[in-house]
C-alpha cells in the first residue's frame, strides 16, 4: 500500500522529519515500510502560462497548433500538437531553461516553426498517465491562477511516497488508509492527531431517507446509503487526482475518484451507483444467474455469493466489485453512496473463489468496523459539497446495523506487564500512547484499563496480552534490555534416536564416503516407472499442484534409485538418505543406501554393503544377522537379498539390485542397496555389559566346518552352543573350495574367570563344541 | 715386559679400526671371554705376591682405557653410520594427496542444522524432531489458527486422503511438546516441512525449519532477545546485534520480526541489501491460547518461541543461490555447497 506524506500532514505534522526516519519508525513501532519515493522532483522552471492564440500549423502534415503563450515575462511563439488546445487555456508550460526529467527545454524547430517552450501533459508531469492532451488547469484547480507562477505552487506536484508491505498490515484492518498510519505516527513522533473534516450527518436526519434492507444479516454487519443530486463536476480537483495517482489509482472522473479517495484515506471501502440505475437497495443472496462487473467479467451466481441488490437484482459484488449496470458514467449527476461493512470472511472466500481481488475486497477481508460507514459517509458529503457548488444531499443516511462492532474493556496488571516483559515502564509515557492509538486508558497503582476503541476491537484487540503489545511496540522494543532468564539447572537428555542418527550419519559419511541427498516424501511415480520400480502408497496428498507426486512413500529406496538414475554416467555413486515414510497409520524414519560402480562386482557391492551395516549397526550396539533371500523386494536380486536381523528382530532389507531395474537405470552400474526403518531398531536397554576378561589363561580352539551351507546357518548354530566355559568365538577364515563347497574356519575362546582349565576340561569342551556342529548338521573338524 | 708390548700392539689396533663391526672383532680379541687381557688377569692369581698387586693395577688400567677407546669409537660409528643412512633414505612427498580414498559428505542442511541445535543445546535446550505428516488440529488449531483463518484453505498446503496435512511448519510440533515437556521446558526441533507451489529458485515443495520454544514462570521479551543474539552470534561465530520488529503470528502475541546485523559483512552488502540488517526469524511471546491447548496455564506459565528458515539460512551461509539443489539429488552440486 502506499502513502502520500501530504495526505498524511493533513492530519499530522511531520515537518522536519526526514522521510527515512519516518521509515524507520514506523517499521520498527507499526508495520513493515519498505521504501520511499520522491515524486515531482523530476520538473524545473515550469510556469503558468495562458495560450494567447490558437492557429492551425499552415504546413505541417501532422496536425499541429502555432501558439503564442504568455509565459508571465512575454509572450512567446510555440507549436504544439495537443488537440485540446484552445485561446484562453491555462497550461502548465516549460520554458526555455525547463527541465522534465531527462529533457532541456530550449528552442525547438518544429516543422519549420520555432517553438520557444512546450506545454505539458499530465504524463509529463509525472502527474497523470494521461498524455492525450495538455493539462487544462482552469478545470482541475480551483484558485486564481497568475501567468508565471511556478506550477508547484498551483498544483502539489511533489510528494513523498512510502510503500508498506501489504502482509504486515493483515492484522490491522484499521492501518489500510491514511488517517489510520498518521494516527500511529501521531503516536509515535508525539505530535497532536487532526480530527478529520466531516459533515455533520444530524443536518439531514429529516430528509427522506434512501430505501436499505439486510436481508442476510450473517454476511452484511451494517448497510447505508444517502442520496446526493446535482452533481455537476466532472474532473477531480488536481490535488485529488495527484494523491490517488502516487497512491497508484489512476483518475476515472470526480465519483469515482471521490470513492476512492475516501477509501484510502479512512480505508472504508465504499461505491456510488448512478442514482437513475437503481431502486430498492438490499444486502442478500441470489439463487443463481450471472452477474457482470464493471470490468466485464461474467459471474456464474452462486447462492452463497452476497450481493447489493436492486429491486432484488444483483448491481454489485458486495464488498468486492461493481456492476456494470449501475456504473457511474459522464453523464451521471445524482447518485447513491453506499457504504457497508461484510463478514471477512464471506469476502475472501468469494474473491479467491471467484479469483477477483480489489482495494476493497482487500480491506473487507481483513475485518473492518461498522463505525466506519457513517465517518465515511460524512466525509464524502463534506469533499463533494466543498468541491461542487451545485451538488445538494437530498436524504439522510439511512444506515442499517446487524452487529455494531463494539469495543470491550481489558484489565492487564502492571505486574503481568513486567513480567512479561521482562522491563519496566514509565507510566505516564504508557498513558499517553494508549491515549494517542485510541484507547482510553485508566491507570490505578496496580493495573491499566482501557477501552478498546472500535476500529481495534474487530480483530486483533482481544485480550491483556494484546494491550502489552501496544505498549511495548510504542514504547520501542529497542529499549527493552535483553537479559538472560533465570531458571532451574535440571539436566538435559538427549534423545536416544537422535544421538542414534548422528552418529550413524557420522560413519557412513566418514567412515564409508556416502554422500547425504535428500528427496521427496512422496514417489515420483512418472520416473519409478521409467526405472521399472514398483512400490506401494498407503497415503495420498489430495491437492498437488504437480502430477504425479500424490503418493506418499512407504519406503525410502525408491527414491534413492531416482536419485541414482539422475546421476547418470558416474563410475560410482554413494549414497544415503535419512527420511520419512508412511505406513499403516504409522511415520516412520528409514535410512536408505545405494552402493554403485562400474569397476566392482554386484557381488562385490553387496557384500561391502552386507559388512558396512553389520560395522555400523554394530557400533549403534546391535548384533547382526541375516535371513537370506527374505527380503520380498521386487526391485531387488531374487536370490541375492535378505532381511537384516539386529537382536534378531526384522529392521532392514538389503539385495543386490535387480537387472530389470538396473537396465533401466544404467545396464553397466552394478548396485547394492539397503533401507533400515530405524523405528524397527529394538530399544537398548540400560544395562551394561559385565566385564568378562578373566585373569586367568584362556585357550583358544580352530574348528573347520566344509559345507555347502551358507554361513549364516552356521553362525546360528555356534550361537546356539551355550557353555560355561564358553567365552566366544570368530570367524577366522574362509576358504571356498573347487566344488562350490566352503571351509569355514571357526576359532572359540574358552576359560574361567575363577581357574586356569585343566587338560581334560579343554579337551571336554573340544568334544562337546563337535558333537554340538554334529548334531545340528555341520561335520566339525579340529584343525 | 709383557703388559708394555701388549699396549703397543693394542695401540696400534685401535688406530687402525674402521668399522663397529672391527670394534665387535677387537673386544672378542682383547677384552671377550677369551680374549688377550682377561687372559691375563685371569692369570693374576698365579704370580708372585709381590708382583701380583701391581700386574693387576697395570692390566686394569690397560683394560680401562682399551673400554674408554672403544665406546668412543664405537659411538663415533655408529653416528657416522646414521648420518650415512639418512644421506641414502629418499625423500617422501606426503604432499601428494590420497587419490584412491573416497570421501563422502553430510547434506549441507543437516552441517548447518548440527551447528545451530548445538548452539542451543548448549543452553539446556533439548532437541526433538517431529513428525512430518500431522493432524489439522497439530498444524492448525493447536496453534491458535482460527477456523476461518486463510492459512486453512490455503492452497498452498498439502491435505492428505486421511485428513492430515504435510507440515506446514515446525511449529506444528508445539502441542506434543508442551504435552510431553511441561510447564517448563526449553526444546529446540528443526525439520522438514511442506508447501503445495511451483518450484523456482526460491521456492521448493520441502524445505527446513528451525523452532524453538522456552516456557516458564518469568520468561519475558527480554529473555528472547537475550537467547536469539547469544545463539546467532554463536552460529555465525561472530558478535550479531538483534532487533524485533512487530510482526504477526496467529500463535503468538505480542509477535515479532527479528532483523539479525548482517553476519556476511560490516558495512553493507548485497545479502542485507546495504541495509546492514537480515530478516532472520519470526518470534513472540507465546499466545495464551496455545499454552493453553498444550495444557500449561497462561495465568501461572508464559513463554517465548521463535521459527527460522533454515533452509534460508544455508543458502545464506554458503551464498547458494537456488534452492533446488538441496533436493536436486545432484551429487556433484551438493559436494560443491561448502
Amino acid at each position: 500500500m502506499k502513502l502520500s506524506l501530504n495526505w498524511l500532514n493533513e492530519y499530522v505534522d511531520l515537518a522536519g522529519i526526514l522521510p527515512e526516519k519516518i521509515v524507520e519508525r514506523l517499521s520498527m513501532t507499526t508495520a513493515e515500510v519498505e521504501g520511499f519515493e520522491v515524486r515531482g522532483n523530476h520538473i524545473k522552471n515550469i510556469v503558468v502560462g495562458e495560450i494567447v492564440t490558437c492557429v492551425p500549423h499552415p504546413t505541417s502534415k501532422k496536425p499541429l497548433w502555432k501558439l503564442t503563450v504568455n509565459n508571465g515575462k512575454n509572450v512567446v511563439p510555440v507549436v504544439c500538437g495537443a488537440p485540446n488546445c484552445r485561446v484562453g487555456m491555462k497550461v502548465a508550460f516549460a520554458k526555455v531553461g525547463a527541465v522534465i526529467g531527462d529533457i532541456n527545454v530550449g528552442v525547438a524547430n518544429l516543422a519549420g516553426e520555432e517553438s520557444h517552450g512546450m506545454c505539458c501533459s499530465g504524463r509529463e508531469l509525472g502527474i497523470s498517465e494521461d498524455h492525450d492532451g495538455i493539462i487544462d488547469l482552469i478545470a482541475c484547480v480551483s484558485g486564481e491562477l497568475v501567468n508565471g507562477t511556478p506550477i508547484e505552487k498551483v498544483i502539489p506536484v511533489v510528494d513523498v511516497i512510502f510503500e508498506i508491505d501489504n502482509k504486515s498490515l493483515t492484522n490491522r484492518p484499521d492501518l489500510w488508509g491514511h488517517y489510520g498510519i498518521a494516527r500511529e505516527l501521531s503516536v509515535i513522533f508525539n505530535k497532536k492527531l487532526k480530527k478529520l473534516p466531516v459533515a455533520d450527518l444530524e443536518k439531514y436526519k429529516d430528509l427522506p431517507s434512501v430505501p436499505v434492507t439486510i436481508e442476510n444479516a450473517q454476511d452484511c454487519y451494517s448497510f447505508g446509503a444517502f442520496k446526493v443530486e446535482n452533481i455537476n463536476r466532472r474532473v477531480s480537483p488536481i490535488w485529488m487526482q495527484i494523491r490517488l495517482f502516487y497512491c497508484d489509482i489512476s483518475s476515472h472522473g470526480f465519483l469515482v475518484d471521490l470513492s476512492n479517495y475516501i477509501m484510502l484515506e479512512l480505508g472504508q471501502p465504499n461505491h456510488a451507483f448512478d442514482a437513475s440505475k437503481i431502486g430498492k437497495l438490499s444486502a442478500g443472496n441470489v439463487n443463481s444467474g450471472e452477474f457482470t462487473t464493471l470490468k466485464d467479467q461474467v459471474i456464474q451466481i452462486k447462492p452463497h455469493h452476497l450481493f447489493i441488490k436492486s429491486d432484488g437484482k444483483p448491481v454489485s459484488l458486495a464488498g468486492i466489485m461493481g456492476g456494470a449496470n449501475s456504473l457511474i458514467c459522464p453523464t451521471t449527476r445524482d447518485v447513491v453512496f453506499e457504504f457497508a461493512t461484510f463478514n471477512p470472511t464471506t469476502i475472501r472466500k468469494t474473491s479467491s473463489e471467484l479469483g477477483i481481488r480489489s482495494d476493497s475486497s482487500t480491506r473487507y477481508e481483513k475485518g473492518l468496523d461498522t463505525n466506519l460507514n457513517r465517518e465515511g459517509a460524512a466525509r464524502v458529503i463534506k469533499i463533494l459539497l466543498e468541491n461542487d457548488k451545485s451538488a445538494c444531499v437530498v436524504s439522510s443516511f439511512n444506515h442499517q446495523v446487524a452487529s455494531a462492532t463494539k469495543g470491550g474493556t481489558i484489565r492487564l496488571s502492571k505486574a503481568y506487564l513486567e513480567r512479561f516483559c521482562g522491563q519496566s515502564f514509565n507510566y505516564a509515557d504508557v498513558k499517553r500512547s494508549l491515549k494517542g492509538l485510541g484507547f482510553e486508558p485508566v491507570i490505578t497503582k496496580n493495573e491499566i484499563v482501557v477501552t478498546t476503541p472500535t476500529w481495534r476491537a474487530t480483530k486483533d484487540i482481544n485480550i491483556p496480552v494484546d494491550i502489552i503489545e501496544e505498549i511495548v511496540r510504542t514504547f520501542g522494543y529497542d529499549n527493552i534490555v535483553p537479559r538472560a532468564p533465570r531458571v532451574e539447572l535440571a539436566p538435559v537428555e538427549p534423545l536416544a534416536r537422535l544421538e542414534r542418527m548422528n552418529l550413524l550419519k557420522n560413519l557412513l559419511v566418514s567412515k564409508y564416503a556416502l554422500n547425504e541427498v535428500h528427496t521427496y516424501i512422496w514417489n515420483d511415480t512418472k520416473a519409478l516407472k521409467t526405472i521399472k520400480v514398483e512400490t506401494p502408497s498407503y497415503l495420498k496428498i489430495t491437492n498437488s499442484v504437480t502430477p504425479g507426486m500424490e503418493n506418499i512413500r512407504c519406503e525410502i529406496l525408491p527414491s534413492l534409485l531416482n536419485v541414482v538414475s539422475k546421476n547418470k554416467g558416474k563410475e560410482s555413486i554413494r549414497i544415503f538418505e535419512s527420511g520419512k515414510t508412511y505406513k499403516n497409520g504409522v511415520e516412520f524414519t528409514y535410512v536408505g543406501i545405494v552402493l554403485g560402480s562400474r569397476k566392482k562386482e554386484s557381488s562385490e557391492l553387496y557384500t561391502e554393503l552386507a559388512h558396512l551395516l553389520n560395522d555400523v549397526l554394530g557400533t549403534l550396539g546391535y548384533r547382526v544377522s541375516y535371513e537370506i533371500g527374505k527380503a520380498g523386494k521386487a526391485y531387488m536380486h531374487p536370490k541375492n537379498n535378505a532381511d537384516v536381523l539386529t537382536n534378531g528382530k526384522m529392521s532392514a532389507k538389503i539385495g543386490i539390485i535387480h537387472p530389470t531395474v538396473q537396465d533401466a537405470i544404467d545396464p553397466k552400474l552394478n548396485m547394492a542397496i539397503a533401507q533400515i526403518n530405524m523405528e524397527f531398531l529394538p530399544e537398548m536397554g540400560a544395562e551394561t555389559k559385565q566385564n568378562v576378561t578373566s585373569k586367568y589363561p584362556k585357550t583358544t580352539l580352530d574348528f573347520t566346518i566344509t559345507t555347502d551351507k551358507i554361513y549364516s546357518n552356521l553362525e546360528r548354530v555356534f550361537d546356539g552352543f551355550k557353555h560355561e566355559l564358553n567365552m566366544g568365538y570368530r570367524l577366522k577364515d574362509v576358504y571356498v573350495r573347487d566344488n562350490d563347497e566352503v571351509s569355514y574356519t571357526v576359532q572359540f575362546t574358552i576359560g574361567s574367570l575363577d581357574r586356569t582349565l585343566t587338560g581334560e576340561e579343554i579337551n571336554a569342551t573340544w568334544f562337546q563344541i563337535v558333537e554340538h556342529g554334529r548334531k545340528n548338521g555341520f561335520v566339525v573338524d579340529n584343525t | 715386559m709383557e703388559i708394555s708390548k701388549l699396549k703397543k700392539e693394542i695401540d696400534a689396533e685401535i688406530a687402525g679400526l674402521k668399522t663397529e663391526l672391527d670394534c665387535n672383532e677387537f673386544h672378542q680379541k682383547y677384552l671377550g671371554k677369551g680374549g688377550a687381557i682377561t687372559l691375563l688377569l685371569r692369570d693374576v692369581g698365579k704370580l708372585e705376591a709381590d708382583e701380583r698387586a701391581r700386574v693387576a693395577q697395570e692390566l686394569n688400567v690397560l683394560k680401562r682405557d682399551v673400554e674408554g677407546s672403544l665406546f668412543v669409537l664405537q659411538k663415533e660409528f655408529k653416528e657416522r653410520e646414521i648420518n650415512e643412512k639418512l644421506l641414502q633414505d629418499k625423500l617422501v612427498d606426503i604432499s601428494i594427496p590420497d587419490i584412491g580414498r573416497e570421501v563422502g559428505f553430510l547434506h549441507p542442511i543437516t552441517r548447518v542444522m548440527r551447528e545451530v541445535t548445538e548452539a542451543f543445546a548448549t543452553m539446556g535446550f533439548i532437541i526433538e524432531d517431529g513428525n512430518e505428516i500431522v493432524t489439522e488440529y497439530e498444524n492448525f488449531t493447536s496453534l491458535n489458527v482460527a477456523p476461518n483463518h486463510p492459512a486453512r484453505d490455503m492452497q498452498d498446503t498439502f491435505w492428505l486422503d486421511n485428513g492430515g496435512v504435510l507440515r506446514t511448519h515446525t511449529t506444528a510440533l508445539q502441542n506434543y511438546l508442551y504435552k510431553k515437556y511441561g510447564p517448563e521446558c526449553r526444546v529446540i526441533f528443526p525439520g522438514r516441512c511442506y508447501r503445495n507451489e511451483n518450484i523456482d529458485a526460491s521456492h521448493d515443495m520441502a524445505f527446513f525449519q528451525v523452532d524453538g520454544i522456552m516456557v516458564g514462570k518469568d520468561v519475558s521479551i527480554a529473555n528472547l532477545i537475550y537467547f536469539m543474539k547469544r545463539v546467532l552470534s554463536a552460529v555465525f561465530k561472530k558478535d550479531i546485534k538483534v532487533r524485533l520488529r512487530p510482526g504477526f503470528f496467529p500463535f503468538t502475541e505480542p509477535s515479532f520480526e527479528l532483523d539479525a546485523s548482517c553476519m556476511f559483512c560490516e558495512s553493507g552488502c548485497n545479502v542485507c541489501k546495504k541495509s546492514g540488517w537480515i530478516e532472520f526469524c519470526g518470534c513472540g511471546m507465546i499466545h495464551p491460547n496455545v499454552l493453553e491447548m498444550g495444557g500449561i496455564n497462561p495465568n501461572e506459565y508464559q513463554g517465548f518461541a521463535f521459527g527460522f528458515g533454515l533452509t534460508r539460512l544455508v543458502m545464506l551461509k554458503f551464498g547458494v543461490d537456488d534452492v533446488r539443489v538441496f533436493n536436486s539429488g545432484n551429487i556433484e552440486a551438493l559436494g560443491a555447497v561448502k
